[in-house]
């Protein structure tokens, strides 16, 4: 087989598991968000809705309602796609149909220079799980994280709404300034791992084991990458944007239907992709613990398998935090999110590349 | 930018390291009485961060305080929902021994109304009701403008109309949110509470049903 | 102060109780003659000539004696709040309701005169709360009081033995809402009842009358025996028919054996029962009085031009009442014109305007026919003409005429009236026999001879001269004569606007939708040449056009100016219009305010 062939299978599983894990997170955020509120959230369309007949154990489903309403997410969709697709009149015609597209394109780019697995041992040949592994590295994850923050801007514009264009606007300003700390945060990895390289980054921790993983190496600079991960995929607390109670919906107050389901989209992928740049650059990308024994003990194969579902978890655990810190903590003021990013955020992280370089010397 | 950064912290130190008790602000800010400046630690938030993080990490798993209204637990009355006794749910309106309705058409729900969400049209009654002279001959309650206040209810004189706790009521078009005089009684019938003692036009003693009356 | 005088003063005047003093004290007083009168202790200020004062709370009014018949009255005027039931202002005062208490004041010792005291001075004769509706208004002056804590006491006793054996069936009763007696129980009577014994019941009665009447329900349980309808029936309309029978608290109302209620006023007892006693069966059990949006107006169906108020629901005439207006039909209407609204929303009136020939209605039927019209003015003005009715208000005339005058060039305009009616005569009141309520107005408008002039037309077109002919009818009970629908047959355009589908809008070319009085705003002149103004208590049921708007509509499709083809009110169409005809000179709607303008038009007449 051809090994251009092989590359199939990455891609596949990097664009087949965002595009399944999406709807589901739409689900947890809902439940998470239910739950902390001591509410039910969805438990009626699905399989364990109240009136599922499934018993597991000996359990009702149907009783056991915390669990209930897992085709929500489909529920979602079809209403999403079936609602009228209202197209006011003002609106910059083909921007405005241009940038929900824009919104949900780059996290998917981003994602293509993350290894999310073991080599994959087929016969002779070994197959990375890394959809593209170019030289630039991480360089890639930074330019197209910027493009993201057209479709919001393009977005806001093309509206034509003072809302939107003032949600736009924004989220633009708030995603440039963001970036500036998300990307010394990752000089300061480059330089530790001495690579832009997320494969090799990777591989250096699976080689150094537990502790060399990032998040011990680099304890600042995940800190760093934290705050700005959060206000660049624009979550709570750094929800700016799209903030309620000032700008209705912000930058997609004019969109309907799936167009506004895009946005909804992209936001999502987005953090999913900054889940897989959090593992791959501080908790070790795939590796987990007692990789090495696995291999040779059950085989390449399991361990790869084991491999994808461990930089799974890890990924889903930035997810899961990044929802359980929206509702906890409350928005910030704008001139308090531009304070964070430029005085706080920035020098620190200066300063942290000062002092990454400084213990590098050899 | 390093500037800024220092800038920061040496406003931190002028604050601490002050003679007067009074803090240095910046111009215009001022602190409300009982408000504290913060330390530079304080000002991170970080541990007020976690502190609500674990506040919100422990009702994750806190009973919900959702009730179960709409009846997928009937027979368990822990979890099924009832509503009290002076819930103010969907109309219905009540017949008299003789299988009429109650109402005797004389508008008072419909002026009582606040949502004007009551529809009368009142007729001279067939010839063999003897014991009043007039009823609705339609009789509609538009649900949609309903708000459920309980005013047509306390109005009535003849006790014809009254809420009922049912409070999940859906439906599938506006025009079956209106209700006809049929569809009350059917409710009032199906609730079992269509009947009541209670006489129009008491002679003299209130709650005393005159015999010739009693005999029709 | 007064209880140190009050010694000194009555007793030189106290053998003459009677003729001798008042005399005394009118004419001028004698030096050493017979004994001075004693000076009041209230003094009040004198009246100009040939009023008198009366205080009132402490208020003094100068109000002339001679207007009104007893205090109420003048009290009613002055706007203090007298409840009362039995009492009427056009009816003769009976004095049984007892509701209408005053107290007065003795102003001689200046102290309210009440126990049982004995009478001594010709001012000192009410030793008690006196009723205002049979109290004399004395020209030297009174001083009443209306709020004392004794009246106000003597009205709650009345109003619970008024109560006693009313069923309070409120609810169920089609009075409440306009129920006097609800009203003064609300105002002056107890919240509760002490009265725990069964009530009489008393017998409903049924009261028919003539055939446009169902007839009327008398409830004689929830009667008060005000005996307001035996009053009507004795002074009104002079039948009698009605009486109280039996005594103490079983009198009731009842038929004169042998002698049923039967006359053309009956409509008016219901009106004047103070109660839900008597109820008109035409709308009995199905409407609540606070429901009716209430409209001033002026009914057509005689040249009296009798002021009615026009009770609409939901864009639906529900009964017409009459209207005070003392210098024409008092407080009364006659049946025949009371229950003569049925027509208004009836399914034949004519909603759209249709063209012969054409299968849907046309909405532009009004221009349309307007631009016929001109067409055929072209060859000579006088081939077209108009027959306007007697039911058309003055400013639908004005524009008609301006139209067939000024861009037509046509003198052919001829009146349409009703055929007369019986006239009816009663002690106080006349039923007029002409059946139209503009007659009058006609004349102003369109000058002498109109009538004759309609004959005419008519003649002319038998003969064939004429090419087209505008009926603007409207009359609800016009039967066209035989020459009429004739000759409407040999005209080749034929134009008529009418209420209803009928004899006139079958031999129709062009119909336009007309409109009833209660749809549009305008002017009658009523016999006596009182211009009087009827206001719109519906929307017009022609898609909004009244009969001005709709011959508006046709003067601009004959290509009239704006003066006369711009769809103005008509209240505006008036104000423009007075200037021409001198009688209305300076008048506008305004001027002529809710009861008409006295004789205006007097010399047209």
């Amino acid at each position: 087989m051809a090994p251009y062939l092989w590359k199939l299978i990455p891609i596949l599983l990097v664009f087949g598991g965002i595009l399944a894990i999406v709807p589901l997170l739409v689900y947890l955020e809902r439940k998470i968000c239910a739950l902390i509120q001591e509410r039910m959230g969805p438990n009626r369309v699905g399989l364990f809705g109240p009136d599922s007949p499934l018993e597991v154990f000996g359990f009702k489903m149907g009783e056991k309602r915390v669990l209930g309403g897992l085709l929500q997410p489909l529920a979602d969709a079809i209403k999403l796609i079936a609602k009228e697709d209202i197209i006011p009149p003002q609106v910059e015609r083909y921007l405005y149909e241009f940038a929900p597209f824009f919104a949900l394109l780059p996290p998917f780019l981003a994602f293509a220079v993350i290894p999310i697995g073991a080599d994959l041992q087929v016969g002779d040949t070994a197959v990375p799980l890394v959809v593209a592994d170019v030289g630039v590295g991480f360089l890639w994850v930074l330019a197209v994280a910027s493009l993201s923050a057209y479709g919001v801007a393009l977005g806001g514009w093309a509206s034509n709404n003072k809302y939107a264009l003032l949600g736009g606007i924004r989220a633009t300003a708030q995603m440039i300034s963001y970036e500036i700390g998300l990307g010394m945060a990752l000089i300061a990895v480059a330089m530790q791992y001495q690579t832009v390289e997320p494969v090799s980054i990777v591989a250096q921790q699976v080689e150094g084991g537990f502790w060399h993983w990032g998040i011990f190496r680099q304890p600042l600079a995940f800190m760093l990458f934290l705050i700005c991960a959060f206000a660049e995929n624009n979550r709570l607390p750094f929800d700016l944007p799209e903030c309620e109670a000032e700008l209705i919906g912000g930058y997609h107050t004019e969109y309907s239907s799936m167009k506004f389901g895009m946005f909804f989209q992209g936001e999502y992928i987005a953090m999913l992709t900054m889940g897989g740049l959090l593992a791959t650059f501080f908790l070790g990308g795939w590796h987990y613990p007692f990789y090495e024994a696995i291999r040779e003990g059950a085989g390449p194969l399991i361990a790869t398998l084991l491999s994808l579902v461990s930089f799974g978890v890890k990924t889903m655990a930035f997810v899961v935090f990044s929802m359980w810190v929206r509702w906890t903590l409350p928005r910030f003021r704008y001139d308090q999110l531009m304070r964070i990013g430029w005085k706080g955020i920035i020098p620190v992280a200066l300063a942290n590349i000062v002092l990454t370089a400084l213990i590098n010397i050899r | 930018m390093a500037g800024g950064h220092g800038h920061g912290h040496g406003h931190g130190h002028d604050g601490h390291g002050a003679a007067t008790p009074t803090p240095v602000l910046p111009s215009g800010a001022f602190l409300a009485p009982g408000n504290v400046e913060l330390n530079w630690v304080e000002k991170m938030y970080l541990p007020e961060i976690v502190k609500g993080l674990g506040n919100t990490f422990s009702h994750l798993f806190k009973k919900t305080f959702t009730v179960d209204y709409d009846g997928t637990h009937r027979e368990d009355p822990r979890k099924f929902h009832v509503p009290s006794e002076g819930y103010r749910g969907e109309h219905y309106l009540k017949k008299d021994e003789a299988g009429h309705v109650k109402c005797v058409a004389c508008f008072m729900c419909a002026a009582a109304c606040p949502a004007e969400c009551i529809h009368i049209e009142a007729e001279a009654v067939p010839a063999d009701w003897k014991d009043r002279e007039r009823y609705p001959k339609r009789f509609e309650i538009d649900l949609l403008r309903c708000i459920y206040c309980g005013m047509c209810e306390e109005a009535c004189p003849v006790d014809a109309i009254a809420l009922s706790t049912t409070y999940n009521v859906v439906s599938e078009t506006r025009e079956s949110k209106v209700y006809a005089r049929e569809r009350l009684l059917q409710r009032g019938e199906e609730l079992g509470i269509s009947m009541s003692k209670h006489q129009y036009r008491p002679d003299g003693i209130p709650g005393h049903v005159p015999e010739q009356k009693q005999s029709h | 102060m007064a209880e140190d005088k009050k010694p000194d003063a009555p007793k030189p005047a106290a053998p003459p109780a009677g003729a001798p003093a008042p005399a005394a004290a009118a004419g001028a007083p004698p030096a050493g003659g017979p004994p001075k009168p004693p000076d009041p202790v209230i003094k009040l200020p004198k009246a100009p000539d040939g009023m008198m004062t009366l205080r009132v709370n402490g208020t003094d009014h100068f109000i002339n004696p001679k207007k009104y018949r007893t205090l109420i009255g003048a009290l009613h005027d002055l706007g203090y709040d007298v409840p009362h039931f039995c009492y009427h202002p056009g009816l003769e005062p009976d004095g049984n309701c007892r509701m209408c208490y005053v107290n007065t004041i003795d102003v001689m010792s200046g102290k309210p005169m009440l126990g049982l005291q004995l009478a001594k001075q010709p001012f000192e004769r009410y030793p008690k709360p006196t009723i205002s509706c049979k109290e004399p208004l004395n020209p030297r002056g009174m001083v009443i009081e209306t709020e004392s804590a004794a009246v106000l006491e003597a009205r709650k006793w009345v109003m619970e033995f008024l109560l006693i054996n009313h069923p309070l069936d409120c609810p169920v009763c089609d009075k409440a809402g306009e129920c006097m007696l609800q009203n003064n129980s609300y105002e002056h009577g107890k919240a509760d009842s002490r009265f725990l014994e069964a009530k009489n019941e008393k017998p409903p009665k049924d009261l028919y009358g003539p055939e446009q009447m169902l007839g009327i329900k008398l409830w004689t349980d929830r009667c008060i025996t005000c005996t307001r309808c035996v009053r009507f029936l004795d002074e009104v309309s002079g039948t009698s028919e009605l009486y109280v029978s039996n005594r103490g608290d079983r009198s009731e109302i009842s038929i004169a054996p042998g002698h049923p209620v039967n006359n053309e006023l009956q409509g008016n007892i219901v009106d004047i029962c103070p109660v839900g006693a008597l109820i008109d069966k035409d709308l009995m059990f199905t409407y609540r009085a606070w429901y009716f949006q209430r409209t001033p107006s002026v009914c057509p169906d005689c040249s009296k031009g009798c002021n009615i108020e026009v009770h609409a629901l939901k864009q639906y005439v529900r009964r017409l009442v009459p209207r005070e207006n003392t210098d024409v039909n008092g407080w009364w209407m006659c049946d025949r014109g009371r229950h003569d609204f049925h027509y208004i929303n009836a399914d034949q009136r004519i909603m759209q305007g249709r063209i012969k020939d054409e299968a849907w209605p046309v909405v532009s039927a009004c221009e349309e026919a307007g631009k016929k019209l001109a067409e055929a003015a072209k060859g000579g003005g006088d081939g077209v003409a108009a027959l306007a009715s007697a039911w058309l208000t003055l400013e639908e005339m004005h524009v008609l005429k301006t139209l067939f005058k000024d861009t037509l060039k046509s003198e052919q305009i001829g009146v349409l009236a009703q055929a007369d009616w019986q006239a009816a005569e009663f002690p106080k009141f006349k039923i007029e026999a002409d059946h139209n309520p503009n007659r009058a107005g006609a004349k102003l408008i369109f000058g002498e001879g109109t009538e004759a002039k309609a004959q005419q037309i008519i003649a002319a077109a038998n003969a064939g001269k004429l090419k087209a002919l505008y009926i603007v009818s409207s009359m609800p009970h016009f039967e066209p004569s035989a020459e009429l629908l004739e000759a409407m047959s040999k005209v080749p355009l034929v134009i008529v606007q009418d209420l209803q589908r009928g004899a006139l809008s079958q031999k129709a070319g062009v119909v336009l939708p007309g409109s009833s009085f209660a749809e549009k705003d305008g002017v009658f002149v009523n016999k006596d040449g009182r211009a009087q103004v009827l206001r719109r208590a519906i929307d017009p049921l022609g898609q909004g056009n009244d009969d001005l708007a709709v011959l508006q509509r046709v003067a601009k499709g004959a290509g009239a100016p704006d003066a006369v083809s711009k769809l103005l009110s008509a209240r505006e169409v008036f104000r423009r219009m007075a200037e021409q005809y001198p009688p209305l000179a300076g008048q506008t709607h305004l001027t002529l305010g809710k009861k008409g303008l006295a004789p205006a038009v007097q010399e047209v007449k």
